[in-house]
């Protein structure tokens, strides 16, 4: 037997309930990678720096190293899938 | 009674142990309690902004023990985590399995796809960051204390 739970207008936007609905972001998940590198470098340089007030340099850094890294793997991937 | 040299102390103390399991709580919580405060602040903000976008992308459906036993071993690094999981058990028993399209709808909507991968990819990636939050707490000491300890147990 279903029942309705009552939704709290302020917080329904067109339908959509938060933490109760998922997003729509089939279409763009690629873009959802960027935040997460970039919380991975804040939180490990966090952890790793003394000093503190390097951190957003340090972050930055990291972030691209790691962006560049993963698209570096992803072309030589396809590459690889394209030859064989 | 006479105070233990650097090389002496414990690597670990009670009160680390202590912190970084209150840690497992509340994101930075631990750093906070052994006086790391901007520490605390900011990995509060990015683990626990990461969580929470997990679950706002996914919704509460991403938290299943039995459905992703795998992703949940990371996600209950972080008690909140086992919280939810435990409300979303509770509504899909009360009010029935999440049907699409439902009318009325259901207690909550199931994510399937990308939108559940990233869901399930921000929350268990916030607890394992937060599991190098806590084992960081173990091991911070002051680094005058850090490098006299090291110190003294390289030269025995």
């Amino acid at each position: 037997m279903m029942v309705q739970l009552p939704t709290l207008s302020l917080f329904s936007l067109g339908g959509w309930r938060p933490f109760l609905d998922p997003l729509p972001l089939d279409s763009h998940f690629l873009l959802f990678l960027i935040p997460l590198v970039v919380v991975i470098a804040v939180v490990y340089k966090t952890i790793k720096l003394d000093d503190l007030s390097t951190l957003p340099k340090a972050t930055l850094v990291l972030s691209v190293q790691i962006i560049a890294f993963m698209i570096l793997t992803a072309l030589a991937l396809w590459m690889i899938t394209e030859m064989t | 009674m006479a105070q233990q040299s650097p090389s002496q102390q414990p690597l670990v103390s009670v009160r680390h142990v202590a912190a970084a399991l209150l840690g497992w709580l509340l994101p930075g919580l631990g750093h906070w309690l052994i006086g790391q405060r901007q520490r605390a602040v900011i990995l509060c903000l990015a683990i626990g902004g990461l969580w929470l976008a997990g679950a706002l992308i996914g919704g509460i459906g991403v938290f299943d023990r039995k459905e992703h036993k795998m992703w949940f071993l990371g996600q209950m690094l972080v008690a909140p985590s086992v919280v939810v999981d435990v409300a979303h058990e509770s509504l899909a028993t009360r009010y029935g399995p999440p049907l699409p399209n439902a009318n009325p709808p259901a207690a909550f909507s199931p994510a399937y796809g990308r939108t559940q991968e990233q869901g399930l990819l921000y929350s268990a990636l916030a607890g394992m960051l937060n599991l190098l939050a806590m084992v960081d707490v173990l091991y911070r000491q002051p680094p005058g204390v850090r490098l006299e300890a090291a110190g003294a147990r390289t030269e025995a």
